[in-house]
């Protein structure tokens, strides 16, 4: 794939060749949208938001990276879904118990044994518990720890994504991870035993 | 979170980008020569490992469908420029609306036709007319306004003839009308030798010669000679609805209904509009 000449014949209103580049991207920006929103439908909704916006505004590219490029348009509108999220809350991020009506603090984890760590992490329950630490950080701490960490993009693209300064990525990504791991401190007993943090119990 | 495998806001920062292999050649000797003698150093970056590794492990989650976008997305994504172009009509119509809604109340613009005036004074015998030998030649000086018939330009006014608002008009009481100014231009206007003691209406004549073919206020000249010269602080002879129009066939009141119009319609189009675009995503 041609990259640059899909953008210019994109520009120039060649619909297919757009639809060429939002093949290539979407499982990407999908996948930010989920983990920031933590909701498939939310998610739906932000990435096909995403590729409108990223179409009606395609002339405003000058280059640099296209990823990186669509990525900002995604998180700018997960930022926006948030906010309006905030201020209108609608369901709860976790599930309700039917019994007792009240939000499930903590689901029964499981322990797994297996050695390979992606038994463990193909658990929904690992899943969801990072996920829920994720979830605990602001939208633009979010955004750089799941560019970079999860999605494994350099500082410098997602610096370009997040719009802020390099340094100012290096210290969110940081503070992002210091929470994040401080969090999965709570869920120890899933995690393989590899990968449980020395000095866990010391708070 | 102070604890044994934190260290440093600053040191933390240091150790997550060393371990991204983000730092200068300089920063990165410097967290070596760390790691090296301070195992607590060297145990927080072993943590921030696992938990890169983690976050890393989490699993890509499948599309749910393709995104790819449809001649009729593609479309309907074109015209926010429509919607935005719409949402200021909307504002600017709703802002002008205002103004002329202001501008209807504090400054006044009518016009009464001379013969009305005639007729209305005629009628009522106002005693302020009964020292002067003929309208056509004397004025009554008094604290007044002068209000002008339409200029050919300006706010308000109508598309109407004076003689058509008279057919209008003329069955209305005119109190306390004084004066109707007729064939006598402002810089000709001399005041009656009974009201000369009459000091602040002097000065107010004076202000009013200083400006040629200007009234007191608004700077309307009288050049239509239809022009009313009526008592300062009466009551209004004419309601609002018989305002004269401008020359462009513009009532204030038409004015103000089409601005109204704009501005609803203008802000349900971008509505409509929008709502479309959302329902098609």
């Amino acid at each position: 794939m041609d990259e640059s000449a899909l953008i210019q014949q994109a520009k120039q209103g060649d619909l297919d060749a757009f639809n060429q580049l939002v093949r290539h991207y979407q499982t990407q920006v999908y996948n930010l949208a989920c983990r920031m929103m933590n909701d498939t439908a939310l998610a739906d909704d932000v990435t096909q938001e995403s590729f409108i916006n990223a179409y009606q505004h395609l002339k405003s590219f000058h280059g640099g990276s296209f990823r990186a490029w669509l990525l900002r348009i995604t998180a700018n509108n997960c930022y926006d879904e948030l906010r309006r999220i905030k201020r209108k809350p609608s369901q709860p991020l976790y599930p309700i118990d039917p019994d007792s009506g009240e939000e499930v603090e903590d689901p029964v984890w499981l322990t797994d044994d297996g050695d390979l760590p992606e038994d463990f992490i193909h658990s929904k329950e690992l899943e969801n518990a990072i996920q829920r630490c994720i979830d605990q950080l602001q939208a633009q701490f979010k955004a750089v720890l799941i560019m970079i960490d999860v999605q494994g993009m350099d500082y410098k693209e997602a610096s370009f994504a997040a719009n802020t300064p390099i340094g100012t990525t290096r210290s969110r990504l940081a503070r992002a991870r210091e929470k994040v791991q401080h969090c999965l401190q709570r869920f120890a007993e899933l995690l393989p035993q590899k990968y449980r943090f020395k000095d866990e119990n010391i708070q | 979170m102070k604890n044994a495998m934190n260290g440093s806001s600053k040191q933390w920062q240091l150790l997550s980008a060393y371990l991204d292999g983000e730092l200068s050649d300089r920063k990165k000797k410097q967290v070596q020569s760390l790691l090296s003698s301070d195992p607590l150093a060297a145990e927080t970056l072993e943590n921030l490992r696992k938990t890169k590794s983690l976050l890393r492990m989490l699993p890509t989650r499948e599309v749910p469908h393709q995104y790819t976008l449809t001649r009729q997305e593609a479309l309907v994504s074109s015209p926010g420029w429509l919607v935005n172009g719409l949402r200021v009509l909307s504002g600017v119509s709703a802002a002008a609306l205002v103004a002329f809604l202001t501008l209807d109340l504090l400054i006044p613009m009518r016009a009464i036709p001379q013969s009305a005036m005639l007729e209305s004074m005629a009628a009522e015998e106002a005693p302020a007319l009964e020292s002067m030998p003929a309208p056509e030649q004397d004025t009554l000086i008094q604290p007044f306004t002068y209000e002008s018939a339409p200029q050919g330009f300006g706010l308000g006014g109508g598309g109407e003839s004076p003689d058509e608002m008279f057919s209008q008009e003329q069955d209305l009481v005119l109190p306390d009308i004084s004066i109707i100014e007729e064939e006598t231009e402002i810089e000709d206007f001399a005041p009656d030798a009974s009201l000369a003691e009459d000091s602040s209406t002097d000065s107010e004549l004076s202000e009013f010669k200083g400006v040629p073919n200007a009234g007191p206020i608004l700077g309307v000249a009288p050049q239509d000679q239809q022009g009313t010269v009526v008592e300062r602080g009466a009551p209004h002879p004419f309601p609002r609805e018989t305002r004269l129009a401008s020359p462009a066939g513009l009532s204030y009141l038409t004015v103000e209904i089409t601005l109204l119009t704009l501005s609803l319609f203008s802000a349900l189009a971008a509505f409509i509009i929008r709502r479309k675009q959302n329902t098609l995503r």
